[in-house]
Formats: C-alpha cells, sequence, structure tokens
C-alpha cells in the first residue's frame, strides 16, 4: 500500500508540538478548581493548540494561505469545544470507567473533534470521516499511553510527555486513516511554483478538485506565471476521474485536453510549468 | 503436620459423603488436591505463630479532594481468625507507593462501623449440615455485632443451580434471620457446580447502606458455574447456567466496595471463588478443612467483623491527578507481623499538579486544610508555545516528500552530473537527468524553495523572485527581475536584468549569452545546468 510519508511525518510533528505547546499553556491550570472545571479547562486549551497546529499544518506545507486560515479557525475551535467536552465526559464516566476508560473516552472524543475540524478544511464528505476515524483511533491510543505516562511520572514533565505523544497519535491517527483510505491523487513530479514540490501529493477526495493559481484552488499552484487562476479540474463521477480544463491548456500523457478525460492510473498530467502523475487505488 | 493429615483425611471422607451429586468425579480432584493442602497447610502452620492476617477494604476517598485524605478500613486477625488485640497508631505503618505516610486519624473497635452482611448460601442436599450450623451460629454472629456497638443488618440469598432467593431485604433481628435460614430446604443439585456467581451478583445488587461496610458471606462445598464451562450439557433447556465470569463479576464487587468472605472448597478445587475473596479484601475459609467447626467459624468471621479499625492519612500526592497509588499497611502487634496492599484510583482524567506540598499535623483527628488553587505561569510556558509554533513553521518546509524509485526511473532514471558543471558544488541526488524535448535550465544547489528545473515552456520569459515573474525562484540571491531567456535564431538567450548579485555563465559573469548544452549557469547564489531540448 502507497502511504505518503510526507503527511504521516506532517500530521504526527504537527499533534506533537501541538501537545506541547497546549501542556505549556495548560499545566499552570492545572491547580484550579475541582475535578470537572479543570477537565473542561485543560481540555479545551490543549484542545486549541493540538486543533490549530493540526489544522493549519497542511495548509503551511501547501503554502496554501487560505488553508491556513481556515485549518486554525477549524482546528481550533472543534478542538476547544471536543477537548473541553471530551475530557468533561472523561471525568463524568470515570466512576463507570476508570482512569484508564476515562482518559480513553475522553480524548477520543477530543480525538473525534479534532479530526472533524481539520477534516472540515477540505469540505469533503471523505476528509470528514476520515479525520474522524483516525482522531478516534489516535485519541483512544493516545489517552490510554496519557494515563501510563503520567501513572509513571506524575510530574509537570510527565504530563508533557503524556501530551506530546497524546498530541503526535492523534495527528498520526488522522494522516494514517487518511492515507490508508485515499483513492485517487496527483502527485508532483516537478513543478516550476513555488510551492508543490516534488513528490508531494494532492489527494483527490472531493467531488470537484480545482487546481490553479487562486488561492481558493484545492491544488493551489503558486508563483508559476503559465497556471491560470482556475486551470482545471478534476471531477468525480461514480468513482472515476475526470480532467476538464479550465481556463488553462491541460495536457495529459502529452496530448492536449479538449474534452473531459477520464484519468487511468499512472497518467502524467501537464498543468502550466507542472507535471503530475495521477495516482488511483484500485480493488480493495 | 501430622494434626493436619488427620484432620483433612477424616473431613474429605466427610465431604465426599456429603456430595452424593458426584463423588466419582470429586475423589480423584480431592485425592490429587490432599497433597497440595497437606503441604499449604504444614507450611502456613508453621508461621502460625508470628503472622497477623491483616484485611484491608478498598480506600475511601470521600475527602480526598480536599486535601488528599485517604480512609483505610482494616481488620487484624491471626491465621485462627481471632481479633489481634487492642491496636492503636503504633502497631501500623501505612505507605503509600513506597512512601511512607503519617497516620492523621485512628479509630479502633469501640467506634463500630454500620455494617450490612448478605449470606449467599449453597442450599443443595450436600449443605444440609451447615443449614443448622448456620442457624445456631446467627445468634453467636449478632452478639459479637452488637457487643461491638456495630449497627448490623442482615440479609440471605439462597442458590443451587439457579438463584433460588433473592428478596434485597435486610433485617435488623437476628431472630427473624434465623427463621428464614429455618425454612431453607436443602435439595436438588444433579451436578458438582453450583451457581455462586449468580448468587454473588443477586447480592452485589442488595440495598446496602453507603456508609456501612458490606459484606458478603458466601458458604458452599461446590466450584462455581461460569460462562463456558459447558454446563448446557446438564441442563434441561440446553442453556448454560450463567452468563457470567469472575472476571465480569469482580469489578462490579471492587466498585460497590464489598468484602467477600468465602467459606467454599479450597483454592484448587474452586478458584474463582478462592480469588474472589482475596480481590475483595475478604477472607477465604476451606469448607474442606474447617467446615466441622462451622458455627465457629461464623462467629470467628463475626469477630474479626467487630475487629475493624479505622484510619485516615494525607496522601503524599494530594491532589486528583486521574493517577493510581498503592497502598500497604502493616501491623505489628506483640512480636507477630502482617501486611495487605491496596490500591487506589484517583479521578481527574486531565490530570493536576501538586501545588502546595501538605503537611500532615500528625495530630489525630484533624482534617487536613485544603491545599490552595494557585495559577502558576512562569516564563517557559510562553517561550514553549513560540518554539512549537516555529517548529510548525519548520516542519512545514523541512522536505519530507519524494519521488518514489519508479517515478524516478519512468521521467528520467540517470543521476549523472554534466562534466560541463564541475565547477559548481553538486547535490547529486537532486538531480534527475534525462534526454526531454524541451529546454531546461536543471538546479545544481540543494535549495529547496527553488524548482528543480525550469521547463522553456515559452520562447520568451523572465526569472526572478518578484510575484510577476513567469518563473518566481523566491531566493533571497535572486533579484526582482533577475534573467530574461528569449529564444532567437541561433537558441536561447541569457540576459541579466542588472540584477544585484549578476549572473554567471561557466562561471563567467554575462551581460547576455547563448547558452548551449550542458553550460552551468548562475542566478544570484542557485546553480543551474542548461540541457537543450534533445528531440
Amino acid at each position: 500500500m502507497e502511504l505518503s510519508r510526507e503527511r504521516l511525518i506532517l500530521f504526527a510533528g504537527a499533534g506533537l508540538l501541538g501537545g506541547i505547546a497546549g501542556w505549556a499553556i495548560a499545566d499552570p491550570l492545572a491547580g484550579v478548581g475541582n475535578v470537572y472545571q479543570r477537565a473542561v479547562v485543560i481540555g479545551a486549551v490543549v484542545g486549541i493548540f493540538v486543533g490549530i497546529f493540526l489544522g493549519a499544518i497542511e495548509g503551511l506545507s501547501a503554502g496554501h494561505k487560505n488553508q491556513i486560515q481556515q485549518g486554525v479557525m477549524l482546528g481550533g475551535g472543534a478542538g476547544l469545544i471536543g477537548g473541553g467536552l471530551g475530557l468533561l465526559m472523561g471525568e463524568l464516566a470515570f466512576g463507570a470507567l476508570g482512569g484508564m476508560g476515562g482518559r480513553m473516552l475522553g480524548w477520543s472524543i477530543f480525538g473525534i473533534a479534532v479530526g472533524l475540524g481539520v477534516g472540515w478544511v477540505g469540505r469533503s464528505f471523505a476528509r470528514l470521516r476520515n479525520g474522524a476515524i483516525g482522531g478516534l483511533l489516535g485519541g483512544a491510543i493516545g489517552g490510554a499511553i496519557y494515563h501510563v505516562v503520567t501513572a509513571m511520572l506524575p510530574q509537570t514533565a510527565g504530563r508533557g510527555i503524556a501530551l506530546a505523544l497524546l498530541g503526535a497519535m492523534i495527528g498520526l491517527g488522522i494522516g494514517l486513516v487518511g492515507e490508508i483510505l485515499k483513492r485517487a491523487w496527483l502527485m508532483v513530479v516537478r513543478s516550476q511554483s513555488r510551492n508543490a514540490r516534488e513528490g508531494k501529493e494532492y489527494l483527490l477526495n472531493k467531488s470537484k478538485t480545482r487546481i490553479g493559481r487562486a488561492e481558493e484552488s484545492d491544488v493551489g499552484l503558486f508563483g508559476d506565471q503559465s497556471v491560470a487562476n482556475f486551470h482545471a479540474v478534476v471531477e468525480r463521477q461514480k468513482g472515476k476521474f475526470l480532467l476538464a480544463r479550465g481556463e488553462g491548456a491541460v495536457r495529459v500523457n502529452q496530448q492536449p485536453v479538449t474534452q473531459p478525460v477520464q484519468l487511468k492510473n499512472g497518467d502524467r498530467v501537464e498543468v502550466g510549468g507542472t507535471l503530475f502523475l495521477f495516482r488511483e487505488r484500485t480493488g480493495a | 503436620m501430622r494434626i493436619y493429615l488427620k484432620q483433612n483425611s477424616s473431613l474429605f471422607t466427610l465431604h465426599s459423603s456429603l456430595s452424593k451429586d458426584g463423588p466419582r468425579l470429586l475423589i480423584p480432584i480431592l485425592t490429587i488436591g490432599f497433597f497440595i493442602a497437606v503441604l499449604l497447610f504444614g507450611v502456613t502452620g508453621a508461621k502460625a505463630a508470628d503472622t497477623i492476617v491483616v484485611s484491608l477494604t478498598n480506600p475511601r476517598l470521600e475527602n480526598f479532594a480536599n486535601g488528599g485524605a485517604v480512609g483505610l478500613y482494616f481488620s487484624a486477625t491471626d491465621t485462627q481468625g481471632h481479633p489481634v488485640g487492642q491496636l492503636s497508631p503504633e502497631h501500623v505503618e501505612v505507605k503509600e507507593d513506597g512512601q511512607k505516610v503519617e497516620v492523621v486519624d485512628f479509630r479502633g473497635e469501640e467506634q463500630g462501623r454500620a455494617v450490612d452482611i448478605v449470606v449467599v448460601f449453597d442450599v443443595t442436599e450436600s449443605m444440609q449440615p451447615f443449614i443448622d450450623g448456620l442457624k445456631e451460629a446467627t445468634n453467636d454472629l449478632a452478639d459479637r455485632l452488637g457487643k461491638a456497638n456495630r449497627d448490623y443488618r442482615l440479609g440471605l440469598v439462597t442458590f443451587e443451580d439457579y438463584v433460588t432467593r433473592q428478596d434485597p431485604v435486610f433485617t435488623r433481628s437476628a431472630t427473624e434471620f434465623k427463621s428464614w435460614v429455618g425454612s431453607l430446604q436443602a435439595a436438588g443439585g444433579g451436578d458438582i457446580p453450583e451457581n455462586s456467581l449468580d448468587a454473588l451478583e443477586a447480592a452485589s445488587k442488595f440495598p446496602f447502606r453507603p456508609d456501612a461496610q458490606a459484606v458478603i458471606i458466601l458458604i458452599t462445598d461446590a466450584p462455581n458455574h461460569f460462562r463456558g464451562d459447558g454446563s448446557e450439557k446438564n441442563n434441561p433447556y440446553n442453556r448454560e447456567f450463567t452468563p457470567l465470569t469472575v472476571d465480569e463479576l469482580l469489578p462490579d464487587l471492587k466498585k460497590a466496595n464489598i468484602n467477600v468472605v468465602s467459606i467454599s472448597p479450597p483454592p484448587f478445587a474452586a478458584p474463582d471463588l478462592h480469588s474472589i475473596a482475596k480481590e475483595t479484601g475478604g477472607q477465604h475459609y476451606n469448607i474442606v478443612s474447617e467446615g466441622r467447626r462451622f458455627p465457629e467459624l461464623i462467629g470467628e468471621i463475626g469477630r474479626s467483623l467487630a475487629s475493624q479499625y479505622f484510619l485516615s492519612y494525607v496522601s503524599p500526592r494530594p491532589v486528583e491527578d486521574g493517577t493510581k497509588r498503592n497502598v500497604s499497611l502493616t501491623v505489628t502487634y506483640k512480636e507477630a507481623a502482617g501486611e495487605d496492599r491496596t490500591a487506589y484510583e484517583v479521578r481527574g482524567v486531565g490530570g493536576a499538579r501538586v501545588v502546595t506540598p501538605a503537611v500532615p499535623s500528625g495530630r489525630p483527628g484533624e482534617v487536613p486544610t485544603k491545599v490552595r488553587s494557585v495559577v502558576d505561569y512562569s516564563w517557559w510556558n510562553f517561550l514553549v508555545p513560540l518554539l512549537a509554533g516555529v517548529g510548525l513553521l519548520a516542519l512545514a518546509r523541512v522536505r519530507l516528500s519524494a519521488l518514489p524509485a519508479e517515478v524516478m526511473a519512468r521521467f528520467g532514471g540517470s543521476t549523472s552530473i554534466p562534466a560541463a558543471t564541475s565547477s559548481s558544488a553538486p547535490s547529486p541526488a537532486a538531480v534527475v537527468e534525462k534526454p526531454a524535448p524541451y529546454a531546461r535550465l536543471m538546479r545544481q544547489s540543494p535549495f529547496d524553495e527553488v524548482p528543480r528545473e525550469i521547463a522553456f515552456s515559452r520562447d520568451e520569459f523572465v526569472i526572478g523572485r518578484g510575484e510577476e515573474c513567469d518563473v518566481i525562484v523566491p531566493h533571497s540571491s535572486i533579484s526582482r527581475e533577475h534573467v530574461r531567456i528569449k529564444k532567437l535564431k541561433p537558441g536561447y538567450v541569457i540576459f541579466d536584468l542588472k540584477s544585484k548579485n549578476g549572473t554567471t555563465v561557466n562561471g563567467r559573469p554575462i551581460v547576455e549569452n547563448l547558452l548551449k548544452d550542458g553550460m552551468a549557469v548562475k542566478i544570484g547564489d542557485i546553480e543551474f545546468i542548461f540541457r537543450a531540448a534533445n528531440v
């Protein structure tokens, strides 16, 4: 199975950094109020940071301002709500589930919320679903790790390590599920744009994936004057992927595209100064 | 040793005659177990003189939120179940996670705590002698509890392969309880195991008072049914007798803080019942070896219940940080000693930090002072998120993607460097070269912001750092508009656009120059090789 190492490292790394940032801000608050107030405060603060970091990373890596903005708002908001609510639920369920179960439940809810927030950036159902599953998995595993680490290292540093690992697990979960369930993607072979690096993959998980120089593009090719604002579009129809030209000229396997063409695995797609390879996972 | 041996063998015959249900199976089991029992009894018998059996119930955490107070109920008996004399704080040592803690409150027998007891009784035929024994012992039990000032209530559950009585009713009257026991009829059986797990579950649903000690006394001479024991073969309805396993039942009993005292077959014959007693902080008595002194045994249980102590201490970690802590209690009394362990888990799934280490006053009866809530930021709490943010930006810029080998192979397998560029410092891995039907500049420097290849897709274009250029190379050494490349008759010509850092071809600064295949072109600090179209 082809898994893009890049996305896994990006998401796990962003989650890790988010967890550390959240820990630094949340830890001084760990002495306030009663258990419920603390659960909400700590969950919400850690949630904001992990959410923002995970939401921003894809846009940052793609050099895509719009995506960064959306990711920060959606990820942060989802993290805030999911973290506060999730940990509160975990605390309420403590009697029934105990520490381990409570933490797994609490951080899973948190993970789902962050996954949904990050997924919503792409406005695609598949991304939402993948985000939620990944967040759930990462949150459950991360919650268990959190429990074990804080039991062994009950000091501030222990919570730091625990939250870093928790963030990394949620990030990894979201990234991994996205990678496992990806159907089709465009891989950059070479590009004259300033942001599309060789080997970078753009997932085609929306019904319409727009390629162009405009900020609203799903695949933004910035800084390449030979790319039009709305250059081309890949449409998904009944599991098939059709490439159609927008304002710019497109070539598939060195043939100019006039009518929408169905892409096959391994097709080379040229958009301005960028050459993509179309990849599709068939079968299972 | 010999005494035990004799006692065992005689009881052994007594027991096998009692269980008419299936002596054929029981005899070989007990014969094997007999030798183990002799061994075990011999060992414990030798140690009995200097051993105290300490029995801890689950720690009480009602006051934990206000400064980390932990309460422990415990009893201390000798191996025969007789309570050890009047204990005081100097006889006990409490450790949490290996750290000795100071006992701040200690209450002995006279401040008896309420106790709710459910007797869970096996009423198969072989148990007839014990029905009479229980009736006889009830007065003694009630007496001892009453004398110890313990406000007791009694309840009764009976079972065979099914639970036959489970009214969740307690009585304060020993006489009424005796009448319940008196009406029991021993009957049935059919197979060896009986359904003690379902009966224990029914007993755990009794309306125990929240502040009372909850005790279940299980009395049976048979091992228990459990899910997956194949008991459907003996069941006329072709169903298993119980849907429960010990692992499912135990958490419920522990959560309800119930101590199960089990008078049941020895551990090797009924391991589940033994482990229930151990895990719930109760006691296990071997019905085979101790059955003959059954009424006395019940009295002893009453005495051990009556001799409950309570102590409280302040946890060294008085915060609800969601962690589990191990507690051990050692009782030393007249050269004898005993220890029991338990554990508790505090709330707080989000975690918490110790703000002020609590200093226990050491005076008995004093409630620990509430730990102050403090929000405590220092410089690193803000520096760390900043660094994390910088780290995120760096992570986004790191080159993590690489073309898979198969793609490399398809779009240019050779990684050789042209001889013409020997003057430059090449980064071999970055160079992919293959004849292509278009002219291009190929990068030699390992700068990630820079395209690896600039394909000449038009006849005239400008390369520079500025947004208005046709090919943008965002590098600080490159001017806003750095060079223009134009296709003329002889080929592509490069024009320097009065750039700050200049342009060189094969190491020579140029204003304009005709490009030929293999020439090293340096734009600012970035080195490229020019490759002509190769059609």
